[in-house]
This record gives C-alpha cells, sequence and structure tokens, in this order.
C-alpha cells in the first residue's frame, strides 16, 4: 500500500516537472526580473522560495531550471541508448573477435576518470546544454553497453532463441522478435537510472561553473549561487538542492517499482486466527520422534486467517526405526518436515507438539533434497562436518575435525582426509548426498529426517541410499523418517510405511 | 579467468587504449599551452616559438611516440604552466585524493555492513523499511548539498571541524584527521548506502537459500547463519562493488575536493583544464586509469579467493 502510494507520489512529480519545463515560458514569472526590493527575502506569499542576493525570484529561476534538468535528464540516457545499444547487442550477438574487441574497448574506457574526461570535453566543446547532455551520455555508454551485451548473451544462450534459429529465423530476425522484450526491463531500468545520474552530473558540472552557460538557469548554478550566502540565505542553495533530492528519488522510486514487478494488493489485515507458532517441542523416553496433532498454516495477508495445509499429523518413530512418508504431491510431506526440524517458512505457523528423544547433541536432523544445494558453497566439506559437532557436541576444533573423518568413513566416502578439503561444487551428487548425511549426523541427532533422498535417482543408486540409512541406524542408533514418492522401494525396505491424504 | 601471460597483454593492451583515449582528449583542448602562455603577446611568431619549444609542432602520432618513450621510463614531462615535474605534481595531489579515498571507504565499509545487518535482522520489519528509505533518500542527495549541510551543521554552527582546507599527514596528524572528517562523510556516506542496498539484496537471497534452510534445521543460532554462512556467501558481489567504487574515487573526486578546498587530483584537474597544461591532463587520465584497472585486477583475484567455485580446472598447468 505504501508502496503504491510512494511510486504515485513520484510520477506525480515527474509529471509535474515535465509540466513546468513546457509552460516555463508562458507563466508569468521573469526569472530574471529583479526587485532591488527585495533582495535575499526569505520565501513569503510573493516570493514562494526566496529571492537572491540581485532580489531575483528563485521560484522561477528553479521553474526555469527545470527544462536543462529534463532535458539532460532524457537527452543523456537517450545518447548512450544510441551507442551503447547496437554496441552491446552486436558484441553479444556475434560473439568471437567482435566481442572481444568490443569489450576491451568498454573495459578501457571505463578505466577513464569519468569526471576529468566530462571536464576536459566539455572546456573543449564549449559549455552548452548539448555539449552537457552528450558528454554525460558518452561516459554512461559503456555501462549501457556492458549491460545489453550481457543481458543479450545471457538471452541469446536461452532455449527459445536457440529454437527460433533452427526454424529457420535469421539474425535479425531473432534480435528484434525475440531479444527486445526481454531486453526492455534490465536496459529501461539502467538509462532511467543513467537520467537520474545526468541530472546530478549536470548539477555537479555547473556547481564547479562548468556546466551550461549562465543564461541558462539551471539547479546545479542556483546551488553554486547560493553556496556562500547559506548562512544567511539558506534557501537559495538548499531549495534547489532539494529539487535535485525530489527529482533523483522519485527516479529511484520508479525503477525500483518497476524491477520489482506488480504490487500484490495488501489489505488491512482482518483479525488472525494464530498469532504465532505454537508448536511445543520437548524430549521424550521411549521414542525416538513423537509427533501428535501437528497441524501448520499458512497465514495468508489477505484475509488475514490461517489456512491449513496439514492438519493433525501423528507418527511415531521407534529408536532405529526407518519409516516412509508416502503422499501425493502437495500433500505436505515437506512442510511436514520442515515443522519437525524447526525450518518453517516465517510465513507458516504450526501448532501440536513434537518431542524427540534424549540425545547429547541437537533433537533432530534434515537431508534436503537437493544436498549440493543446501551445503555451503564456498566452504570445504570437512570444516562444515566440523562445526556442527562444535555447535552441538561442545568439541574441540581438533576433535570435532576427527569426528568429521569419522562420519565421512560412516557414510562410505573414500580417502576421507582428501574429500574433507574439497568444496561442495568439487563432489558428484552421490558424494555430496554422503556428505549431506554425515552432516546431518554430526550433531548426534535421535532421529534423521530425509526429504525425498530418491527422488532423481535410477533403482540401483535408490538401493544404495538405503544400505547407506540401514548402515547408519544400525551402526548409530539413529531413527530415520523418508519422505519418498517411491511407493515400492519404501515397501521393500522400511519398518513402516505412513501415508499421508 | 585468463592465464597470467594473457592477462598481463590485456592489461598492457588497456593501458595503450587509454593513453591513445587520454591524448586525443587533451589534445581536443581548444587553445593548446603555447597560444595559452603567448596569448597577452599576440605576436604569432612566440606563438610558433613556444609550439616548437613545448613539441607541439610535430604530428601528433609523433607527439604520442614522444610522450609514450618518455612514459615508459618513468618521465611524464614537465607542466607546461609552471615547469614542475608532473611526477611530483601528481604524487603531491595523489596523496591526499589516496588519503580520501581511504578514509571515505573506511566510512563507507562501516555504514553499508552496518545497515545491511541491521536491516536483515528483521526482513520486511520496521527497521528494514526505515534503513531501506533512508539509503534511497541518501542515494538520491548530490554531494554538494550534503557537503553543504554537514559544513553548515558541523562547521559553522558548531565549529568542531574546519570548513574548508587541508593539513598534510606528515605535518599534524590530528589536523589532518579533522580537515578529513567531513570530506569523507560527505562521500562515504552514500557508498555505504549503496553498499547496504547490494549487501541486504545478497543477505536476503541467501538466508532465504537451502543452505540457510539447513542451517536452521541443525538449530544454528540466527546470528551463527546470518554472520557465519550468508555473510560469506553475501561478501562476494559486494566486495566487487567496494573494490570498483574506491577505483573510481581514486579517479578524482573532483566536487569534495572543490567543495573542501582539497589540493587532490580532481582539483589538479580542473586547474590543469583551465590552462591548458596539456602533459598534466595527459598524465591524470592515464595515471587514474592504471590506478583503476590495477584495483580491478585486484578484485578479480579476490572475487576468485571468496568464490571457490570460479576455480577451474583448465587454469592449473598439470605437473
Amino acid at each position: 500500500m505504501r508502496a503504491r502510494i510512494g511510486s504515485w507520489l513520484a510520477l506525480s512529480w515527474m509529471a509535474l516537472l515535465t509540466l513546468s519545463a513546457l509552460t516555463a515560458s508562458w507563466l508569468p514569472i521573469d526569472p530574471n526580473r529583479f526587485d532591488p526590493g527585495a533582495r535575499l527575502a526569505a520565501p513569503n506569499w510573493d516570493h514562494p522560495f526566496g529571492t537572491t542576493r540581485l532580489g531575483e525570484d528563485l521560484f522561477a529561476q528553479c521553474i526555469h531550471g527545470t527544462r536543462v534538468t529534463l532535458l539532460v535528464g532524457l537527452g543523456a540516457p537517450l545518447v548512450a541508448a544510441l551507442i551503447g545499444l547496437p554496441l552491446g547487442m552486436s558484441a553479444g550477438l556475434i560473439g568471437g573477435r567482435i566481442d572481444q574487441g568490443i569489450s576491451l574497448l568498454l573495459d578501457a574506457s571505463l578505466s577513464m576518470p569519468a569526471f576529468i574526461v566530462s571536464v576536459v570535453l566539455v572546456t573543449s566543446l564549449g559549455a552548452t546544454v548539448s555539449t552537457v547532455i552528450v558528454v554525460v551520455g558518452i561516459i554512461s555508454t559503456p555501462f549501457v553497453a556492458r549491460v545489453s551485451r550481457s543481458a543479450t548473451r545471457a538471452i541469446s544462450d536461452r532455449d527459445f532463441v536457440t529454437a527460433a534459429r533452427s526454424l529457420g529465423s535469421t539474425s535479425a530476425r531473432v534480435m528484434w522478435v525475440e531479444l527486445r522484450p526481454n531486453l526492455t526491463a534490465p536496459i529501461g531500468s539502467l538509462l532511467a537510472l543513467v537520467g537520474g545520474a545526468a541530472v546530478l552530473v549536470e548539477g555537479g558540472l555547473s556547481y564547479v561553473g562548468l556546466g551550461v552557460p549562465l543564461e541558462n538557469a539551471s539547479w546545479g548554478r542556483l546551488v553554486a549561487a547560493g553556496r556562500d550566502e547559506l548562512a544567511t540565505a539558506w534557501w537559495w542553495s538548499l531549495i534547489p538542492s532539494l529539487l535535485f533530492f525530489l527529482t533523483v528519488l522519485s527516479v529511484n522510486v520508479i525503477v525500483d517499482r518497476w524491477q520489482r514487478g506488480p504490487v500484490l494488493q495488501v489489505r488491512r489485515r482482518a483479525t488472525r486466527l494464530i498469532e504465532r507458532s505454537s508448536l511445543a517441542t520437548g524430549r521424550v523416553d521411549d521414542a525416538a520422534l513423537l509427533v501428535s496433532n501437528l497441524t501448520v498454516s499458512i497465514r495468508s495477508p489477505k484475509s488475514g486467517f490461517a489456512h491449513a495445509i496439514v492438519s493433525n499429523f501423528d507418527v511415531r518413530l521407534a529408536p532405529g526405526e526407518l519409516v516412509a512418508l508416502v503422499g501425493p504431491s502437495g500433500v505436505g510431506k515437506t512442510t511436514v518436515a520442515r515443522a519437525i526440524v524447526g525450518a518453517l517458512d516465517d510465513a507458516m505457523v504450526a501448532t501440536g507438539s513434537v518431542q524427540t528423544t534424549r540425545t547429547r547433541g541437537h533433537r533432530s536432523a534434515l537431508i534436503m533434497q537437493e544436498p549440493r544445494r543446501s551445503l555451503n558453497p564456498v566452504s570445504r566439506v570437512g570444516p562444515q562436518i566440523a562445526e556442527a559437532a562444535r555447535v552441538h557436541l561442545g568439541l574441540s576444533r581438533r576433535d570435532a575435525r576427527e569426528r568429521a573423518r569419522h562420519l565421512l568413513t560412516l557414510v562410505g566416502i573414500d580417502d576421507p582426509d582428501r574429500r574433507m578439503r574439497c568444496y561442495p561444487h568439487e563432489l558428484s551428487g552421490g558424494q555430496c548426498q554422503r556428505v549431506a548425511i554425515a552432516l546431518a549426523l554430526a550433531s548426534e541427532p535421535g532421529v534423521l529426517i530425509a526429504d525425498e533422498p530418491t527422488a532423481s535417482l535410477d533403482p540401483i543408486a535408490t538401493r544404495k541410499v538405503f544400505d547407506l540409512f540401514d548402515g547408519v541406524r544400525s551402526r548409530t542408533g539413529v531413527a530415520i523418517l523418508v519422505i519418498t514418492h517411491d511407493l515400492a522401494s519404501a515397501q521393500r525396505r522400511a519398518d513402516r510405511v505412513v501415508t499421508m491424504s | 579467468m585468463a592465464r597470467p601471460g594473457r592477462r598481463v597483454i590485456r592489461f598492457a593492451a588497456l593501458v595503450l587504449l587509454a593513453s591513445i583515449a587520454a591524448f586525443a582528449l587533451q589534445s581536443l583542448l581548444a587553445g593548446d599551452a603555447a597560444t595559452f602562455t603567448t596569448a597577452e603577446s599576440g605576436d604569432p611568431a612566440a606563438t610558433a616559438a613556444a609550439r616548437a619549444e613545448l613539441g607541439l609542432d610535430a604530428p601528433a602520432p609523433v607527439q604520442f611516440a614522444r610522450w609514450a618513450g618518455a612514459a615508459i621510463r618513468g618521465d611524464l614531462g614537465k607542466s607546461s604552466a609552471t615547469k614542475e615535474d608532473v611526477v611530483d605534481m601528481v604524487a603531491r595531489a595523489g596523496r591526499v585524493t589516496l588519503e580520501l579515498a581511504i578514509a571515505a571507504q573506511i566510512v563507507a565499509v562501516i555504514a553499508g555492513f552496518g545497515f545491511a545487518l541491521l536491516s536483515v535482522r528483521r526482513i520486511g520489519g520496521r527497521l528494514d523499511a526505515t534503513i531501506r528509505a533512508l539509503s534511497f533518500a541518501l542515494l538520491a542527495t548530490p554531494g554538494f548539498a550534503i557537503a553543504a549541510l554537514l559544513l553548515a551543521v558541523f562547521a559553522i554552527r558548531l565549529h568542531w571541524v574546519p570548513a574548508v582546507g587541508f593539513v598534510p599527514l606528515t605535518e599534524d596528524l590530528g589536523a589532518n584527521v579533522r580537515s578529513m572528517v567531513l570530506p569523507s562523510l560527505t562521500l562515504g556516506v552514500p557508498i555505504g548506502a549503496a553498499i547496504a542496498r547490494v549487501l541486504r539484496a545478497d543477505l536476503v537471497a541467501n538466508l532465504g537459500s537451502d543452505h540457510a534452510t539447513l542451517c536452521r534445521a541443525m538449530g544454528y543460532s540466527r546470528r551463527r547463519i546470518v554472520v557465519g554462512h550468508a555473510l560469506r556467501l553475501s561478501s562476494i558481489n559486494v566486495s566487487s562493488f567496494i573494490g570498483l567504487e574506491f577505483a573510481r574515487l581514486l579517479g578524482g573526486t573532483l566536487i569534495i575536493e572543490q567543495v573542501f578546498a582539497l589540493p587532490g587530483l580532481g582539483r589538479l584537474a580542473v586547474q590543469s583544464v583551465g590552462r591548458r597544461d596539456q602533459p598534466v591532463i595527459q598524465a591524470l587520465v592515464v595515471i587514474a586509469a592504471i590506478a583503476f584497472l590495477t584495483v580491478a585486477q585486484v578484485v578479480d583475484a579476490l572475487h576468485t579467493r571468496l568464490d571457490p567455485r570460479l576455480h577451474r580446472s583448465g587454469d592449473y598447468v598439470p605437473s
């Protein structure tokens, strides 16, 4: 709701600016008429923004300055787009040597100090509004070219472009029909930001006396003119600064709104049924896991009511038991797993109770569906396993490392010393799954929840996973709850099958 | 990641391209130094003599070759305005800009990380929204406006710090630090807002990842998940961003140096453009480009260290 008001305000501000720029000449205000009787007058009814040292009306000057701001804000992105888009898109589409050459040129121009370059260019080409537009446009060109290059490359690898090409579309047709709609968002928002930045650069150049000529009132010039009177006439410098601020802020707000896509309508919340999770967790003596009356609901911001996705679920696992949890897709099996291990999404609330056996370590552990993605990609696997042991068992670094080595051997990893130094991306999918099991065991849980561990595996690999689970539970006494779609394996390998429906 | 040999060649090619561009740029300046210094006499012969003395009568490629030959030996020529050695002038101004850039970046990193970490304490909460709005506002505020406000409050009203001027580090440490406070805040705080935005976006993404869910399932504290796991994963993009912002600062912080009267590279550039001091302009552009490219290389190397997925087996020469 607030976001909508913000973007409407931003759009209105931009519309107001455009209107004042277009009508400035016809308005009954004169930026050059000075009123000697009202020098350095604070904002009042006659002069809403106050006056300058000569008694010029600051409001009139600001309104007239709008034209420079808008011209630069629209012109510079246009220049950048006219040069940058063809450059970046051809580099991205053609590739090869042309891409390398263009990239080299872009990198070289990005390395040049933008402000020094613009000062030199503005000085040598003459300080006019069009020079400022061209210079700021040229400075922004490499950014536009880079973004359009990478956007083109990312898209041209995608299936639909390959498909269009294989159907015999020519390159030019592919470019227009397939790429254009997909380039609009990244390039459009970049150009809008370039426009906002261009306004500030013009302001900066004018501020150091290098921007547009004196006869064009510009906000930057006004800020610069008033800076020595900051203590006596704050409005002279600060009101134009405020205009800069509001304009760039509006551009940023609009771009941000656009990048995030349509707003979900959020209405005022009605009475909420469930305020927060009241899931009771505790320890139990005679079972590895005792779940009773577990209900998980998803909070709907729209109605304020909670919608139950799992209702009154009960399950009990004896120590060392392997139970399969089966059921059709969408019935809430993964949600049950998340609720048991205490990792529900923020929007979900759970009630009921989850009790686990008394162990030295953490109450439960989870093996996720995609083991590689669940591991930390920038950390070696040995330290990851050791961290769990340190946190939950209070082991020293050395003992934890020893335990990690032991666990990797337990899950059947060859050469654990070498594998401990590997990153997840250096291991195969099967090895990652074994590492994930070792990680789950590191905190010495009483129960292990495995979410679809055999989902994408062939029958032989599936058998190996169940063999591994059997080995683990016979050696550690941990109970395992396996969520699966594979009813046949579940019936063959599990002690018991629990069905959710 | 290219092989070391290729990287060196690419670096050299980029420096050469930037030098050529710098040369073209400075020769654009209408009215070269000779016309500028002999303008009062109005004697065409004097101008021609001055041009010949400065080597400005040779064809452009010859002039560039002469410059490049000397530059490789570390000789960037003499200022055509003050006859001082360009290397000395740039080194003197560069120290100021370097100090400013480092101070500003320290401010930016502290502010950026602090705000991002506060934001993700409760994603979507009130503090998060406030910080978001604040960073939006800071990113939209022109540097000269921030400078004006800080000056009005801290220098003019409160007299905590001097309004303008610079005291070298070697002369008086305390005075140096005081003269750097406002400029580095002016420069650093908006960059901090940008850092906070980049870092927050990555932190939010990483806190919603499978790995973060697993961390929660393993019963790790929120603090451990954020600081120990998500922050490490999120540091990759933000470190590139910080590096490139730093490189950009090294290219001159023109407005800030102008407002606070700091004798840095940006001010030297404006002065030199004013007096058509072509050797100094050429040197400034090339040195800024080299500094930028060097920082970009460091960022690249750091990137590889922070993200082991970027190691490709092809880069290692089998022994």
